[in-house]
């Protein structure tokens, strides 16, 4: 038998349902695309009127002239200019004497990056690594805690050392899961600082390091490891005496 | 449709009567940049005797310097440079005629800067691995804190200096679809409505190291003619 034989004379072949729903479905999508692209017509138009007229302003490439050497030449005859130029020549003055008077170490903490810097511009760059941010707590004894941040700030070199010996502090110790020793022989380590250190006080220095492939990243307890040759460089041009600034 | 055209044709109205023109600072000559010099200049040497840390914005010399006082700590190298007002005279701030060479101050990062520390106790921690296996490495400072494709420094007053990462130069950025409507949608809180903006392009890695060391509170001197 057939599958046409079974049906009824009334019945419908195909159902209306279906087809109205699927009708209102489409109206009600287009329904929603008309809102919704009415919402981002309207979102960009808004965004326009609200946010803001920006005007380019000229910017010197390297290996310009500069800007103001063009007109200067239009207009150097006039004399309210010429004041306002010796004007501002004399205030940029005052500002320049107020700079350090020789070099001066710049460091970035949060890149890692050393400058030293002078009136001439920069003399040396180097990628640095310092202070971790780690917290130390000492679950024991006198459960005392350690930051190891580098400090921001003015500081200066207070002295500086060649092959430098570490007496390693308590830390250095609880942060490897041993424990202090009481001899001071057995905390000295005459390699890790390499070949100089720069004191900076409260125990920080500016020093060399075992892990130079790891320079660029914040890891120490607050000193500042220099590679090598940076490191050579660095003590050739810095003296005791020498303003650090960190930020 | 017709009030929609209606609308649209006003708010275009609204947007070129807002305009001015693109001549008014870009083709400034000797006197207005020099007496935007002179400005920078008395705002640096009040900075500097107050010994803050302040940027200044020069175009003329394609920098934006970061000083501490008097003592230059780093300079950015900038690209583009533009400024403007928000439209219709809307946003956060008083109206002034001389924002561009104004001092700006109280900076705050946005998106802000969110550092996490790790933290040990001494009990927990292993030996050393006699092999010499290390068993953290810390992230570089691009993985530490990734630099976003754009980010403002908003100033207490009513301006935000908007810096954005190159376009030529953002593989190490986050500059996809989801971080600018982030990006637009942190734009819209109350305390980001800037009134007065100065757009910056700087390298993307010029931006990003901008981004991760500015101190906090950091002052605002633009070289911007009038």
């Amino acid at each position: 038998m057939s599958q046409v034989e079974t049906l009824q004379p009334w019945e419908p072949v195909f159902s209306a349902g279906p087809t109205r729903r699927r009708t209102r479905g489409r109206i009600v999508l287009a329904i929603l695309g008309v809102a919704v692209a009415w919402k981002l017509v309207a979102g960009v138009v808004l965004a326009t009127v609200l946010g803001f007229d920006l005007q380019p302003v000229p910017v010197l490439m390297a290996g310009e002239a500069p800007l103001r050497n063009a007109a200067v030449s239009e207009v150097a005859a006039d004399p309210t200019l010429d004041e306002l130029r010796s004007s501002v020549e004399k205030l940029e003055r005052s500002f320049t004497k107020q700079a350090p008077g020789g070099r001066y170490i710049v460091i970035d903490r949060s890149n890692n990056r050393l400058w030293v810097r002078s009136a001439k511009g920069v003399e040396l760059e180097a990628v640095v690594s310092t202070g971790s941010g780690t917290v130390l707590k000492e679950s024991g004894g006198k459960q005392r805690s350690w930051t190891f941040e580098t400090p921001a700030g003015r500081l200066k070199v207070l002295s500086m050392r060649r092959n430098p010996v570490w007496v390693k502090p308590d830390w250095a110790f609880l942060e490897e899961g041993a424990q202090p020793p009481t001899r001071t022989s057995d905390r000295v380590d005459k390699v890790s600082l390499g070949e100089w250190a720069l004191d900076l006080g409260d125990g920080y220095m500016i020093h060399g390091t075992l892990y130079e492939r790891l320079l660029g990243r914040s890891l120490t307890h607050g000193c500042v490891r220099v590679g090598r040759d940076d490191l050579r460089e660095l003590a050739r041009l810095a003296h005791p005496g020498t303003p650090v600034i960190i930020f | 449709m017709g009030y929609l055209s209606l609308g649209l044709a006003l708010l275009a109205a609204l947007i070129l009567m807002s305009r001015t023109s693109v001549g008014d600072h870009g083709g400034a000559g000797e006197e207005a940049l020099l007496r935007a010099r002179s400005a920078a200049v008395r705002n640096k040497l009040d900075l500097a005797r107050d010994a803050v840390h302040f940027l200044v914005l020069e175009p003329e010399a394609g920098t934006l310097t970061l000083y501490d006082g008097s003592i230059l700590l780093r300079s950015y190298p900038v690209l583009e440079v533009a400024t403007g007002e928000r439209r219709l005279g809307l946003g956060r701030g008083a109206a002034r005629e001389d924002w561009r060479t104004a001092r700006w101050e109280g900076s705050r990062l946005e998106p802000p800067i969110h550092r996490e520390h790790r933290t040990l106790v001494s009990d927990s921690i292993e030996p050393p691995d006699p092999t010499g296996a290390v068993d953290w490495i810390p992230p570089t400072p691009d993985e530490a804190v990734p630099t976003p494709h754009r980010f403002v420094i908003h100033f207490s007053g009513g301006l935000g200096v908007e810096v954005v990462a190159s376009s030529a130069d953002t593989t190490s950025t986050r500059s996809g679809p989801w971080a600018r409507i982030g990006h637009r949608a942190r734009q819209l809180l109350p305390r980001n409505w800037d009134r007065y903006r100065i757009r910056v392009v700087m390298p993307a890695a010029e931006a990003g190291a901008l981004y991760r060391s500015l101190p906090d509170s950091t002052a605002l001197v633009a070289v911007i003619p009038q």
